[in-house]
């Protein structure tokens, strides 16, 4: 046990000076640093049309308010945060650094295969971009809801939240596995990309069919949509529940698909 | 003189060839990129379906009803992605790593260099969304109330065919910015998000309220999505339809003497300042 | 002691054809050709602690997918292996604490970052407390030359001053085994001879086992230790240097290129011709335009100093003997 601790220090140690090293990386280049900013901002604007649209039609969606959706789509752009941040980069970048070789190198590594693999690289800019934009736009929500801010709501809001990013991260990682049978990862990336967009509307404008797809087998919905319920009051016990207990399996079943990925890699025909 | 014309459709033919390999390699990519435009119609088909069951049956929103909606919902995704464009890229890289040397001997081979590679990249692309918005129009039709009129469809392709060229020149001129920036970084990707969402690839114009609608009605972007969808949706009477498509060739001619301007000008300060 | 031991090591790689032109890509849609590669074939060798081998052969004859067996990235077809005890490909944490690698053609140094910063993260990588880095990084800075270098962004640096910093970075946690793969690629000669001054003093300091791939002969001049030459997967020759000199190393090129014909007869004497240039197809038999000789190593300077003086030379150009020229005398030797 005191291992396992050491060795979680370690690799927490190790991603801080990471984050930095990237981030020092990045204010070399300004202009990248600048238009990078710029280009979250007009994705983020874009998640915002799907909100605008449910207050230009004056009408409740699927028995949210407009405000609500707002908390929603907030949550949704807090979400983006993690997964443009500090997954997206590596997933894109995986089977670029397969071909020229530049993963073999972290083989050799003393730290996990599968954090070097899939959280090198981070992007402060964009992090703070759209977790501050979404916490700005969830507050918005929120505020211009009846009803007081309860402290202990927002605290689990936050947990859920963690929760749900790592349940986003095991989403990632599991596509990425595939890199190493398939080869070149970018159509698959992109296609994991676009079931994160699925988040941008409440989970209950889904019909049920898709409501159950999204939260037990592919548990997108735990990423945003569970958090805003928490907040807003509108969650069940049994949904709390999954919502703790699924990044847990999750981040184990990505666990297993990743390593049987390696193995593929590095025993296989060497792709 | 025959030998040159032979000669030169030679090299265009091989470049259109090397676009066409480039995107067939590729297997896994080809068959999955029309499943990026998947995510936004689910979404909007969901929330559509949601916002107008919330009101009275046979309304209509941001002048659309519902199953109007439903349909611009389904072709806009997936005209958007039928006119994108990438080369901004390599054109910036061009021009950046000074590649262009070779290529200001022979300018408007250039041009046509760069067209054929990207329509033969294109073509393997093309087809498979092509594929996808036949189907789709299959089920709207009978899914829907929205009627098939093959009317529409020289219409149609008159407007696709105008939008492809205008979204073609339009991302050109955006490429063009290497001969001006130092670097641009995310800067096309920006604009790239902006320039859809104002060509109507995600809503329709009039979600975005009646001002915005306004100034962008003035704006070529509204003729590479939102027109061409409008006319295949048949929204579009045939009066207003040609008036449409002779504005969407005006601003193709338009845009093609901005680039043709532009791309003087940036060869100038190209060749006198370097890269 | 045995610090590495293989025993025929064997691997295999499976992979698909495909037919040039765009039928063979529109084909390749439908139905892809499986072929084998072998790349490793039976190779069994042992090294001791403390000592410098080289793996020399030509390029695509099996060096570094041996290397990336026994540093852990790859799985063997079959045969096996130890390095420092372990089993490489199992990758132990202990083993991975103890090895350093280095490829030569992928840097693992932040380029928009000084040196320092990837030294630093090693550090937390390899568990490294602070005094002894900090001792580790003076030694390595004196050693290597490297003052004023650790501060300045490394994609401003030269390729050689990169690559010093690229093997130091490996040795910041004093790794038992080091893995060397190409460390002299694409670097000029005088980077060259400094990388392999280094690799010896840091072996006779700290008795750092180090094997390294190359298919630059001299390589393994100044490192003086063994040589293991791998051809097509299988090893021709495993022994000292100094025996693959007497084969190979002693010869090199000369190659003429004159501004005007010169008759064969003003040729003799200055040693074995390996490939001619004539100025028409007629002249074939009497006149010449340009001559590669063969000359002992030791004779290079007299031969260029004669040639340019007796001969129009426009331009002269003296090169090793290519390493698979002499591999068929190399596999003689070895069975010899």
């Amino acid at each position: 046990m005191p291992g396992v601790c050491r060795e979680l220090a370690k690799h927490l140690r190790v991603y801080l000076i990471l984050a930095r090293m990237n981030a020092m990386s990045q204010l070399a280049y300004r202009t990248n640093f600048v238009t990078g900013i710029l280009m979250e901002l007009a994705f983020l604007a874009t998640k915002l049309l799907y909100a605008l649209v449910a207050f230009r039609a004056g009408r409740t969606v699927a028995g949210l308010a407009p405000n609500e959706v707002l908390v929603f789509v907030g949550a949704f752009i807090t979400a983006t945060g993690f997964y443009a941040g500090l997954f997206m980069m590596n997933i894109f970048q995986l089977s670029g650094r397969v071909r020229d070789g530049s993963f073999d190198v972290l083989l050799t590594k003393p730290v996990s295969l599968q954090f070097l693999a899939t959280l090198w690289r981070s992007d402060a800019g964009m992090f703070l971009v759209d977790v501050v934009g979404g916490v700005v736009v969830t507050f918005i929500g929120l505020a211009r809801l009846p009803g007081p801010f309860e402290l202990w709501r927002i605290l689990g809001y936050v947990f859920l939240l963690a929760c749900g990013a790592a349940v986003g991260y095991a989403l990632t990682v599991l596509p990425q596995s595939l890199v190493f049978v398939l080869g070149k990862g970018g159509g698959l990336a992109s296609f994991a990309g676009s079931l994160w967009e699925l988040n941008n509307l409440p989970m209950t404008t889904y019909g049920r069919l898709g409501r159950l797809l999204g939260t037990y087998l592919v548990p997108i919905f735990l990423v945003t949509s569970f958090p805003s319920l928490f907040l807003l009051g509108r969650i069940t016990g049994a949904q709390i529940i999954w919502g703790a207990v699924a990044p847990v399996a999750f981040l184990l079943v990505s666990r297993l698909a990743w390593q049987a990925g390696v193995r593929a890699y590095t025993a296989g025909g060497g792709a | 003189m025959s030998a040159r014309v032979a000669d030169r459709a030679g090299k265009y033919l091989r470049c259109f060839r090397l676009g066409l390999q480039d995107a067939l390699t590729h297997r896994a990519s080809l068959l999955l990129s029309p499943l990026g435009a998947v995510a936004p119609i689910i979404l909007q088909v969901v929330l559509w379906n949601r916002v107008y069951a919330a009101g009275a049956a046979g309304d209509t929103l941001f002048g659309f009803t519902r199953d109007e909606m439903l349909a611009y919902a389904v072709v806009a995704n997936l005209l958007s992605r039928l006119v994108r464009t990438g080369f901004e890229y390599e054109l910036y890289e061009d021009i950046k790593s000074g590649g262009l040397d070779r290529m200001l001997v022979q300018p408007i081979g250039y041009f046509g260099l760069r067209i054929a590679r990207f329509a033969g990249g294109k073509l393997a692309d093309t087809a498979v969304t092509g594929l996808c918005l036949a189907g789709s129009l299959v089920v709207l039709v009978s899914r829907t109330s929205i009627g098939a009129r093959l009317a529409v469809l020289p219409a149609f392709a008159l407007a696709l065919i105008l939008a492809l060229c205008l979204n073609f020149l339009i991302f050109w001129c955006v490429g063009l910015l290497g001969f001006w920036l130092t670097e641009t970084g995310f800067l096309f990707e920006a604009l790239r998000v902006v320039i859809v969402t104002a060509s109507g690839g995600i809503f329709p114009l009039s979600v975005l309220g009646r001002r915005a609608e306004a100034v962008l009605a003035l704006l070529p972007f509204r003729f590479t999505i939102q027109f061409p969808t409008e006319v295949l949706c048949g929204r579009i009477a045939p009066g207003p339809a040609l008036a449409g498509l002779a504005l969407s060739a005006a601003w193709t001619l338009i845009l093609a003497a901005l680039a043709g301007r532009l791309w003087r000008s940036g060869l100038r300060r190209f060749a006198a300042v370097g890269s | 002691m045995d610090v590495i031991q293989v025993e025929g090591l064997t691997r295999h790689f499976s992979y698909f054809e495909k037919a040039p032109g765009l039928w063979g890509s529109l084909r390749s849609v439908f139905a892809r050709q499986h072929q084998i590669r072998r790349a490793v074939e039976g190779v069994t060798f042992a090294v001791r602690e403390g000592e410098i081998v080289a793996f020399l052969g030509p390029n695509g004859a099996g060096k570094t997918t041996t290397l990336k067996m026994l540093a852990g990235i790859m799985h063997p077809s079959a045969g096996d292996a130890r390095v420092l005890g372990h089993v490489p490909w199992a990758r132990p944490k202990d083993f991975r604490m103890r090895i350093g690698v280095v490829m030569g053609q992928r840097s693992q140094l932040w380029p928009d970052l000084p040196a320092l910063d990837t030294f630093e993260l090693n550090r937390a990588i390899y568990e490294i407390d602070r005094r002894r880095f900090t001792r580790t990084l003076d030694e390595l800075v004196a050693l290597f030359a490297l003052e004023g270098l650790l501060a300045i962004p490394v994609r401003r640096l030269s390729l050689g001053e990169r690559m010093k910093l690229e093997i130091a970075a490996a040795l910041l946690h004093d790794p038992a085994v080091l893995f060397l793969d190409e460390p002299t690629i694409g670097l000029d000669l005088l980077s060259q001879r400094a990388i392999r001054e280094l690799i010896k003093q840091l072996n006779e300091r700290r008795r750092t086992t180090v094997m390294l791939t190359s298919h630059h002969l001299s390589d393994v001049e100044t490192l003086c230790g063994r040589a293991i030459v791998i051809n097509h997967g299988r090893i021709a020759y495993d022994g000292p240097l100094a025996r693959i000199n007497e084969t190979l190393g002693t010869r090199k090129t000369v190659t003429l290129i004159f501004s005007e014909p010169v008759a064969r007869t003003a040729l003799q004497g200055y040693g074995p011709v390996r490939a001619e240039g004539h100025p028409t197809a007629t002249s074939h038999a009497t006149e010449v335009l340009s001559v590669t000789f063969e000359v002992d190593r030791t004779a290079v300077r007299d031969v260029s100093r004669r040639a340019l003086a007796e001969l129009p030379v426009a331009d002269l150009t003296i090169e090793e003997v290519p390493l698979e020229d002499g591999m068929a005398r190399l596999y003689e030797r070895a069975r010899g």
